[in-house]
């Protein structure tokens, strides 16, 4: 069977689908990138008690 | 039009071997700066402490106020001179357009940099190390802090922040020995 009468993968026909590609290249950052900033905002603490004690009067 | 798919079957195509070669390349310096970004956070002099506090401007305010009257020495044109313990905390505040206080530092001591704003965003930047970091309302960035040379350095704000942007200068001054205050005036 020549190369060319091959029939198309799953993999060729989403490399093929520029469009796809393009919304997955933003989407994947766009989407980790925001859950990555919610979960360091939401596992901020606030200053240590025994730091508090030092300074306060 | 030139953003096409190619003709059916491409992916069964043999790559040509200078090609093999590139991608080979590209993923093994990808890879190795992967490796080496992991490994430069544990080896590298420089880093930062990684380390946030959420805060408010008033309690940062009061813990920087505590922190003067423990530490002052003197003071230089109206701002308090302090000088912390090594190892010990330091207060650092950063308001519209002055810092809190003017820090004297022992030289190959470590010291833990608390540092944030009272009111708009500001910047951190000690001239002539070139070390930058930005300053925020409502968060205490930690910053581990040992300096290696003596003199006298600068804290220039590097955030607009209002129309006295460019009069928001601070000072830290490095010495070995307390002997070394009088040259400096303290």
């Amino acid at each position: 069977m020549s190369e060319e009468n091959q029939s198309t993968t799953f993999l060729e026909s989403l490399l093929n689908n520029m469009w796809l590609l393009l919304i997955l290249g933003v989407g994947v950052y766009f989407v980790s990138y925001i859950f990555w900033g919610w979960a360091e905002i939401i596992l901020i603490k606030s200053i240590p008690a025994e730091v508090k004690d030092l300074f306060t009067k | 039009m030139s953003l096409e798919a190619p003709p059916s079957g491409w992916i069964h195509k043999k790559i040509a071997r200078d090609e093999k070669g590139w991608i080979i390349a590209a993923t093994v310096v990808c890879i190795a700066m992967f490796f080496w970004m992991i490994l430069w956070h544990v080896y590298g002099k420089q880093n930062p402490s990684s380390v946030t506090y959420y805060t408010t401007p008033e309690e940062f305010t009061s813990l920087t106020n505590s922190f003067i009257e423990q530490n002052q020495i003197g003071e230089d044109n109206g701002i308090p001179v302090v000088m912390p313990k090594p190892e010990s905390d330091v207060f650092l505040l950063a308001q519209m357009w002055r810092w809190s206080s003017v820090i004297v530092l022992k030289k190959d001591e470590w010291y833990k940099f608390h540092i944030s704003s009272k009111d708009v965003m500001h910047g951190f930047s000690v001239q002539p190390i070139n070390m930058n970091f930005m300053v925020f309302p409502n968060y205490d960035y930690v910053l581990d802090f040992k300096p290696n040379k003596t003199g006298e350095y600068m804290i220039v704000c590097n955030e607009f922040c209002g129309i006295g942007h460019h009069l928001m200068i601070g000072k830290i001054v490095v010495i070995e020995d307390e002997n070394e205050l009088a040259n400096y005036g303290y």
